[in-house]
């Protein structure tokens, strides 16, 4: 990061009350340009109340946030100005068409074709595939439409920064699809995004970054490699005596079931063998504590260790000359940190 | 974004070449409501049969045409000022109600659409609807055409009048609407409110003030609940045509408005805006109209030979009555104000270079709690002076003493009044509360002394006991009462004296506490904004050392 060139969004010590009730406890992260940030966190955490901060429509209690550098509690207009804000439950005007009601924003915003031509409707209309749509009445429209209508309104007066809250909450597979291809498609046009989730699977692909929130604290932030990193650093570095398997240390330590900072990690294996013969090779391995039947005759193994343990297994099954055709985490990356850095909070 | 000229034809400009998007919006939103032309064809068939009715039945009973000509006139724009009193609040309490309960206030507002604009375009799109319905209309109010009485001129003028007041209704709505989050809500509490007010101001400027105007002009006829227009054709001209039929008509409509925009624009902003300048400048503008009205009435009204009550005294006792519930509401109004201009306006400020002068209206207790004292004292020596120089020039110096009096009695209770709110204001945290506490208060200064004055007296028989009564405002009357007896009471009249000095002091005092207190929170805000400041410039520098 340069002096020259703020971060998208940098958020610094951030607290909110409402009443006698905390909902945001000294949250700080930083979103950098150019960067899809998934907002992750449990129902309840202070998503939408951050991102309101965010958005300008709530000012912060303490704390300081700036987009794009410009404060939002001291310069709220030119932060609107700049950002395109998404909410999570937005309403619609009654009989208008989705071409009227976006010429409606072309001419609030004052775009400088509002009144004209309107090409910058035409142009979110395209990119959000409503084109077909646009003599229909917004209020009689689906609720995934109606979110699509959305994105196209917070494009209209292309902003840098899109601040999307549960963007794919009512949309259906395919569209849910759609949306993500549109969102690299916006990062490669040069837009920021953040977007709140609770939804792991739907971010999973296009998220460079991520923040975890639990009840209004950010439990850990940054780029997912990063956090993975240092989730496993911090594994190791807390736990020695309970390390996972490492092929250096030679044998390792059996998992004690009662000790929950190891990870138990599920891979799901097909293996081109019988199950028993797989079941034979892979309860040798000390570090592997159990392996299951899975359905379409997939072989679900659970260890503790991290990704040499699983290069270690599957060296195992090759040595014994069983062929291998996939090895695939049960979860995600994504996923495994989110259930990692919130197991604390949970119980 | 850059057309924010308050000037009034600035805005009027865009409006004919960049037309207010909300506006366009809405109106084409209505246009498509089903349910539109049978409201408008129901309210003018109902009407049409009402005036048909009563035109009928008075032409049966063999009264002259004209006569029933002027009074299906009357009828007319009787029925269709109840039409604009319901139908303008209900529609534009509609408005921005909707947009909260709809969830779509908040993409309006980050669209970087002013407060203004907004108020505006929603204020367009109401009005226009109302004014299909005055349209509509209309025609039943040619009727009485048909039978004569009245002239082209005064129908006309009835109309441009009829359309200034659905202005001011559909102001009305939209100020209601700005403050609430719930479409029922606004509807209900506006209708409600419409329906106590609409028939009483009905009451008091139709038939109330047209008397008074038939005892001022005989040429207007007597019983008219609709005299305006027939006043401005057939009164006679002069000082007082210009004072009481254009000067006073104006400021009764426009003050209103006026209140209403800034209302409704002031609710529309986030707490942390400027709420504050507008209401002060409408707040000036009243007390300067109000003041000048005060000071030049009641020698506008002549000698007044021959009537009972002097004109000039009994006017100039209304007009400081009215200017004392004027102050009394504007004190309680501005009992909103923060204690001083937040960290977003003072930095606006900074930024934008603003004057000293354009600051002193910004928002904070102490400096409009100043402003509005200095104000009503100005208010006050203004009409007390106006019409002890009528008195004086056209009454021989009668009824001086107790209108000299009457000003600086009313004075110094307003300003205790005043002081009273800032400082109940200063040291709580809700507004509505402390507005509850203020009224409780003033409720024990009027009912408590003028009980123990009253037990006194009964018991007793001595008039002196009604000096127990001078905590109260009403203890003017008794002071009055002894000024014009002839053997005056000199106790009661001193105690009078006394009490003016004590209010006053009083009210001063009270407002430099508030004021002290004000500067305490403000300072610690400082403090506090200042150390995070130094807090985060701290970590920021700890980020880039290397
Ligand atoms: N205006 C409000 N007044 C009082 N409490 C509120 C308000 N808004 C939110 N809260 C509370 O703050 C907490 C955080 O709410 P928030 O909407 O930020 O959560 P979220 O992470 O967005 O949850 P979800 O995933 O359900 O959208 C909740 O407990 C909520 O009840
Ligand atoms: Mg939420």
């Amino acid at each position: 990061m340069t002096n020259a060139e703020p971060p998208a969004i940098s958020v610094r010590h951030l607290s909110h009350r409402f009443g006698r009730f905390e909902v945001l406890r000294d949250v700080s992260f930083d979103v950098h340009q150019g960067e899809i940030f998934g907002f992750i966190g449990p129902n309840g955490a202070g998503k939408t109340t951050t991102i309101r901060v965010l958005a300008t429509l709530l000012e912060p209690m303490v704390g300081r946030v700036k987009v794009l550098g410009h404060d939002v509690t001291l310069k709220p207009e030119l932060v609107r100005r700049h950002i395109g804000y998404m909410p999570d439950h937005a309403g619609v005007y009654d009989r208008v068409t989705v071409r009227e009601y976006l010429e409606f924003f072309a001419d609030a915003y004052r775009v400088p074709t509002a009144g004209t031509s309107y090409a910058v409707v035409d142009a979110s209309m395209e990119l959000t595939d409503l084109t077909r749509l646009s003599d229909k009445i917004v209020s009689t429209m689906s609720k995934g439409m109606k979110q699509r209508l959305q994105l196209a309104r917070v494009l209209l007066h292309d902003p840098k920064v899109l601040i999307l809250d549960e963007p794919a909450s009512d949309l259906d597979p395919r569209a849910r699809i759609e949306i993500r291809d549109l969102l690299t498609e916006l990062r490669a046009m040069g837009k920021t995004i953040l977007l709140s989730s609770h939804i792991l699977t739907e971010l999973a692909d296009v998220v460079t970054s991520v923040a975890i929130m639990e009840r209004g604290r950010i439990v850990v932030s940054g780029p997912i490699g990063e956090i993975a990193e240092a989730l496993e650093r911090q594994r190791r570095g807390e736990r020695p005596a309970q390390a996972p398997y490492s092929p250096e240390a030679g044998a390792p330590h059996a998992p004690a079931p009662e000790v929950p900072r190891i990870v138990e990690r599920n891979v799901k294996l097909r293996v081109l063998a019988p199950f028993e013969r797989v079941q034979g090779v892979l309860s040798e391995l000390p570090f592997v504590t159990s392996v299951r039947l899975g359905p379409m005759a997939t072989v679900q193994v659970a260890l503790a260790g991290d990704d040499r343990a699983v290069a270690f297994m599957v060296r195992a099954l090759v040595v014994a000359e069983l062929q291998v055709v996939s090895v695939e985490p049960e979860r995600n990356e994504l996923e495994r940190i989110f259930l990692e850095a919130t197991r604390g909070d949970l119980q | 974004m850059k057309n924010e000229g308050r000037s009034e034809l600035g805005w009027l400009k865009p409006l004919l070449t960049n037309p207010n998007a909300i506006w366009i919006r809405e109106v084409r939103q209505a246009a498509r409501l089903d349910r539109t032309p049978w409201l408008l064809g129901g309210i003018t068939l109902l009407l049409a049969l009402l005036v048909a009715s009563i035109g009928g039945t008075a032409s049966r009973a063999s009264i002259s045409p004209a006569k029933v000509g002027l009074a299906v006139n009357q009828v007319f724009f009787s029925l269709a000022y109840g039409v604009v009193m319901l139908v303008g609040p209900a529609v534009a309490a509609n408005t921005i109600a909707a947009e909260r309960e709809g969830r779509t206030w908040e993409a309006l507002v980050l669209t970087g659409m002013t407060p203004a604009q907004i108020a505006r375009g929603k204020f367009l799109s109401s009005y226009t609807t109302l004014s299909l319905y005055i349209i509509a209309i209309a025609p039943i109010g040619a009727l009485a055409f048909v039978f004569g009485g009245t002239t082209a001129t005064e129908t006309v003028v009835g109309f441009i009048l009829l359309f200034m007041l659905a202005a001011l209704w559909v102001a009305f709505g939209l100020a209601i609407s700005a403050a609430m989050t719930s479409l029922r809500g606004a509807l209900v509490l506006t209708l409600i409110l419409a329906i106590l007010m609409g028939p009483t101001l009905y009451g008091i400027f139709g038939p109330g003030v047209g008397a008074l105007a038939h005892e001022h002009w005989r040429q207007i006829p007597a019983g008219l609940p609709i005299w305006l227009p027939v006043a401005y054709t057939r009164a006679a001209f002069g000082m007082d045509y210009l004072v009481l039929l254009v000067a006073l008509p104006f400021v009764a409509v426009a003050l209103p408005a006026w209140f209403l925009y800034e209302t409704t624009v002031a609710n529309l902003s986030a707490p942390t805006d400027d709420r504050s300048s507008g209401l002060k400048r409408w707040f000036i503008a009243s007390t300067l109209a109000l003041a000048g009205l005060a000071a030049s009435i009641p020698g506008s009204l002549g000698t007044g030979a021959g009537r009972l009550l002097n004109p000039a005294s009994l006017a100039a006792h209304a007009s400081l009555w009215i200017l004392s519930t004027f102050f009394g509401l504007v004190a309680l109004l501005f009992m909103s104000e923060p204690s001083g201009p937040s960290r977003r306006l003072t930095t606006k400020w900074e930024t934008k270079g603003t004057g000293a002068l354009a600051r002193s209206l910004g928002p904070g207790l102490a400096r409009t709690f100043a402003l509005i004292m200095g104000l009503e004292t100005a208010a006050f020596a203004a009409a007390t002076g106006g019409a002890v120089f009528a008195l004086v020039a056209f009454h021989g110096g009668a009824e001086v003493a107790p209108v000299a009096l009457s000003g600086a009695f009313i004075w110094a209770h307003v300003l205790f009044f005043t002081g009273l709110c800032a400082w109940i204001r200063s040291r709580s945290d809700g507004v509505i509360g402390a507005r509850v506490i203020v009224v409780a208060i003033m409720t024990a200064l009027v009912v408590v002394p003028w009980g123990f004055a009253a037990v006194g007296g009964i018991t007793t028989k001595q008039n002196d006991w009604l000096a127990l009564g001078a905590p109260n405002p009403f203890y003017l009357f008794v002071v009055l009462t002894q000024l014009r007896a002839s053997s005056p009471n000199q106790i009661l009249i001193t105690v009078g004296y006394i009490s003016i000095l004590v209010f006053a002091a009083l009210g001063i005092f009270l407002f430099a506490l508030a004021a002290r207190k004000a500067h305490a929170v403000n300072a610690a805000a400082r403090l506090h904004y200042a150390q995070m400041d130094a807090a985060l410039a701290q970590e920021d520098s700890a980020i880039h050392a290397p």
